[in-house]
C-alpha cells in the first residue's frame, strides 16, 4: 500500500469508548501524565487531550477524545467516532457485562466508519487479579472474532499502557513499514500466578490482523 | 384555568402540617437547627414557590406540582428510607458514580467520613428517583437519616422537576438544545470571541456539565460550590449558561489563542470559575456568612450582589462573575436571544402561561392534537415542546405567580405579542417566545434562599455525579398518566 504522505506532525484522532467506570479516563491519564489518581469523578460529555508521540522515524500528534460511559451521553458520541481514525473500546476485566457490551460499541464504530478504522479492544484493571471475570483468552478470542486488536492493561499499575499506545501508533495509516521492523515491547501479566510480573516479551498471540 | 396563573397569587399550600418539613428538624442541634428552621421557614414562604412545590400537593406549584400529585403525597423519614432502598433502572449508574464522587467536596475528611457521605448521597439519589417513580416498596432500612439529609431530599426532589428538569430526562436532547443558546449569548457578551468560536466549528458539549451539574463538576472546593448553588437556586434555570458565557469572556485572551476546535473544546471543558487564590477567599467569605446569607433585593437591585464580597481577592472574583452573569441575563433574557417576529395569526387576547395540564400534555408529546387548539400551539410546537420547554416555560409560569425568577423591568418590544418565531428556526425560538409571553408581570424579584449549607454538600455532589440518572424516574410512566 502506498503510504499517504504525512507531514512530520501528522494528527490522528482517537476516540475512547466503553461502559461506565471501566477506566477510559484512567488509561488516558496514565498515558498523558504517567500517573494514576483514584479521585476521578465520572466524565461528563466529552473530554479532549492531545499528546505528541515521538516514534522511531517520525512524530505524530495523538488527539484523544475521552467519552463518558454513561448511557445517556451516548447520543453525543457518533460524531466523534465519525471523526476518528482509531477507536479504543475499553472494558473492565472484573465486570463481565462491560465486556459483553464491547460488541455493541464495536458495532457502533463499524456503523459509523465501516472498515476504515482501527479498533482496539482493551481489557483494563488487570491489577485486580482476584476479581477477574473475563479471561485473557476470552478477550483475545473476541478480538479475533471481531477482527480488532487486543490488549490487556492496568492503568492503575501502569501495565501495558505504553504498549497500547505504541501498538496504536504502529497501526496508524502510513505506519505499516515501521511496524514490520519494530519489536514491540510488551509487559505481560502472568495470570497463572497471583503475582504480576513485568517481562519484556513479544506480545501474546494477540490480533495482528490489521484491517 | 390558566388565568389563575397569570393574575393570581400562587395558591397557598393546602397545609403545612403534612408537608413533611417538620421532620427535617429532627436530630439537629445548635446552629444547624437554626439554619434548618430558617430554611424550612423560607421553603414555606410564598417567595420560594419553586422549592416549596415539592412539599405540598397541587395548587399551582408549577408543572412539578402534578408530578407530586401523581407520584405521592406527603412523606416522612420512613418513607424516604423506603424510597432510598428501592431498586430502579439506574441503580447501577448511581452505584458507580457515587463510588467516585465527593472527592472535591470532602477534602480533609477521612475515608470513613467520605464513605458515610457517599452512603447518604446514594440514599438521596435513589430516593429521589424512587419517589418520582413511585412503585412498589421495600423493607425499612437500619439507617437513620438526619435532618440535613431529609432537607436535602426535599430540595433535590423539587429541583429535578424544576431547575434541573431538563437535565434529568432520559435523553440529552433537551439539554443539547439549551446549550445551543450559548453562541447567541456569547455573541451578545463578546462578539469577537463568539466569531472565533463559531469559526472553529465547535459543538457546545463542553458546557454540558455547566448545566447538568451546576458547575459542581468543575469546582474543586465546597465553598464556591455552595455559593454558586445559592445563586442558581435563586436564578433562572438557564443562569448556569449565562455564567459560563461571562466566564468565557473573562478568559477570552486564552480562548482566542486556541487555534482549532479540539483545543478550544479542551480549554472550555477546563474553564475555571475560581482561580486557586480566589477559592481561599471565597472560603473565608462563605464561612463568615453562615448560617443564612440573605440577599433579598427587591426592585431592580442588582447592586445588592456586589456589596458583601469584600472577602474576595482582586481580579475577576466569583462574585464579580455572578454579577456579570446576572447583568447579562438582564440584558439578554433567554427569550430575546433568538430572533422573534410578530405573530402572524390573530393575537390571543390573553397570553396565559401554560397550565400544568398543558405542560403535561407537551411532555407527553403524543398529544399534539390536544395542544393544537391553543392559539399558538400548532401541532409541531407540541412536538417540540417536550424537548426544550420545560425549564423556561416553567420559570415563566412561576414568575407569573410570585416566582423567584428575575425578570427585566421593561418588557422587550416583541413581548407579549410575539408568539411566533422565525419559522426557519428550531422550536427553540417559538418556545422561548411563548414562554416569554407568560412573563407579563414585569417585576424584578430576587429572593434568595442562601446558606443552604446543610444541603449544599449533598446537592453539589449529587448534581455533580450527573443526576442525569434521575431522569427516568422523573419522566416515568407514573408521571404521565
Amino acid at each position: 500500500m502506498s503510504g499517504t504522505t504525512t507531514s512530520p506532525l501528522a494528527k490522528y484522532k482517537l476516540v475512547f469508548l466503553g461502559d461506565q467506570s471501566v477506566g477510559k479516563t484512567s488509561i488516558i491519564t496514565r498515558f498523558m501524565y504517567d500517573k494514576f489518581d483514584n479521585t476521578y469523578q465520572a466524565t461528563i460529555g466529552i473530554d479532549f487531550l492531545s499528546k505528541t508521540m515521538y516514534l522511531e522515524d517520525r512524530t505524530v500528534r495523538l488527539q484523544l477524545w475521552d467519552t463518558a460511559g454513561q448511557e445517556r451521553f451516548r447520543s453525543l458520541i457518533p460524531s466523534y467516532i465519525r471523526d476518528s481514525s482509531v477507536a479504543v473500546v475499553v472494558y473492565d476485566i472484573t465486570n463481565r457485562q462491560s465486556f459483553l457490551n464491547t460488541a455493541r460499541w464495536i458495532q457502533e464504530v463499524r456503523t459509523e466508519r465501516g472498515n476504515d478504522v482501527i479498533i482496539f479492544l482493551v481489557g483494563n484493571k488487570t491489577d485486580l487479579i482476584d476479581k477477574r471475570q473475563v479471561s485473557i483468552e476470552e478477550g483475545d478470542a473476541k478480538a479475533r472474532e471481531l477482527n480488532v486488536h487486543f490488549i490487556e492493561t492496568s492503568a492503575k499499575a501502569g501495565l501495558n499502557i505504553k504498549a497500547l499506545f505504541r501498538k496504536i501508533a504502529a497501526s496508524l495509516p502510513g505506519m505499516e513499514s515501521v511496524t514490520q521492523n519494530k519489536q514491540e515491547q510488551m509487559e505481560e501479566v502472568k495470570l497463572t500466578t497471583s503475582t504480576v510480573t513485568l517481562d519484556a516479551k513479544p506480545p501474546p498471540p494477540a490480533s495482528t490482523c490489521s484491517c | 384555568m390558566h388565568g389563575m396563573h397569570l393574575n393570581g397569587q400562587m395558591s397557598k399550600p393546602a397545609t403545612t402540617d403534612g408537608d413533611g418539613l417538620d421532620s427535617l428538624l429532627e436530630g439537629l442541634t445548635g446552629s444547624d437547627m437554626q439554619t434548618a428552621k430558617l430554611i424550612v421557614k423560607a421553603l414555606r414562604s410564598s417567595e420560594v414557590s419553586v422549592l416549596r412545590g415539592g412539599m405540598h400537593q397541587g395548587g399551582g406549584g408549577g408543572d412539578g406540582g402534578d408530578v407530586e400529585q401523581a407520584a405521592d403525597g406527603p412523606w416522612d423519614a420512613r418513607r424516604y428510607l423506603r424510597w432510598s432502598e428501592q431498586a430502579h433502572r439506574d441503580s447501577a449508574v448511581v452505584e458507580v458514580d457515587v463510588a467516585r464522587s465527593l472527592w472535591a467536596f470532602t477534602r480533609g475528611q477521612s475515608d470513613e467520613q467520605r464513605e458515610a457521605r457517599r452512603r447518604q448521597l446514594k440514599r438521596l439519589l435513589n430516593a429521589v428517583v424512587a419517589s418520582h417513580a413511585a412503585h412498589g416498596s421495600s423493607p425499612d432500612g437500619a439507617a437513620v437519616p438526619d435532618g440535613g439529609e431529609l432537607l436535602t431530599f426535599a430540595l433535590l426532589r423539587r429541583l429535578v422537576t424544576s431547575h434541573l428538569r431538563d437535565a434529568t430526562r432520559p435523553s440529552l436532547e433537551p439539554v443539547v438544545q439549551l446549550l445551543g443558546l450559548i453562541p447567541h449569548l456569547l455573541a451578545a457578551a463578546d462578539p469577537p470571541l463568539a466569531r472565533h468560536l463559531a469559526g472553529a466549528g465547535l459543538q457546545p458539549f463542553f458546557a454540558l456539565s455547566w448545566f447538568i451539574t451546576w458547575w459542581a463538576h468543575e469546582l474543586d472546593d465546597l465553598p464556591p460550590a455552595s455559593r454558586l448553588f445559592d445563586f442558581f437556586l435563586a436564578s433562572h434555570p438557564l443562569m448556569p449558561l449565562y455564567l459560563g458565557v461571562v466566564a468565557m469572556r473573562s478568559q477570552r485572551a486564552a480562548l482566542l489563542t486556541c487555534e482549532d476546535m479540539p483545543e478550544l473544546h479542551s480549554a472550555l471543558t477546563n474553564l475555571k470559575l475560581v482561580s486557586p487564590g480566589n477559592a481561599a477567599a471565597a472560603a473565608a467569605t462563605s464561612a463568615a456568612a453562615r448560617p443564612l446569607r440573605r440577599f433579598a433585593s427587591s426592585g431592580g437591585g442588582a447592586s445588592a450582589w456586589g456589596r458583601s464580597d469584600g472577602g474576595f481577592a482582586a481580579g475577576m472574583s466569583l462574585e464579580q462573575l455572578l454579577r456579570e452573569a446576572q447583568d447579562l441575563w438582564r440584558a439578554k433574557p433567554p427569550h430575546t436571544v433568538v430572533p422573534l417576529r410578530p405573530a402572524r395569526g390573530p393575537t390571543p387576547r390573553v397570553h396565559a402561561s401554560p397550565t400544568q395540564q398543558q405542560l403535561r400534555r407537551r411532555r407527553t408529546a403524543e398529544s399534539a392534537a390536544s395542544a393544537g387548539h391553543r392559539a399558538h400551539g400548532r401541532a409541531e410546537d407540541a412536538l417540540q415542546a417536550p424537548t426544550l420547554s420545560v425549564c423556561v416555560a416553567h420559570a415563566a409560569q412561576l414568575e407569573a405567580a410570585t416566582g423567584l425568577w428575575l425578570v427585566p423591568l421593561e418588557p422587550p418590544l416583541e413581548w407579549p405579542g410575539a408568539m411566533c418565531a422565525d419559522e426557519g428556526r428550531t422550536g427553540l425560538a417559538r418556545l422561548l417566545s411563548r414562554a416569554s409571553s407568560a412573563l407579563t408581570n414585569g417585576r424584578s424579584r430576587s429572593a434568595l434562599l442562601s446558606g443552604a449549607l446543610l444541603a449544599g454538600v449533598y446537592v453539589a455532589a449529587a448534581v455533580a455525579i450527573g443526576y442525569a440518572t434521575l431522569s427516568r424516574g422523573a419522566d416515568g410512566s407514573s408521571v404521565q398518566q
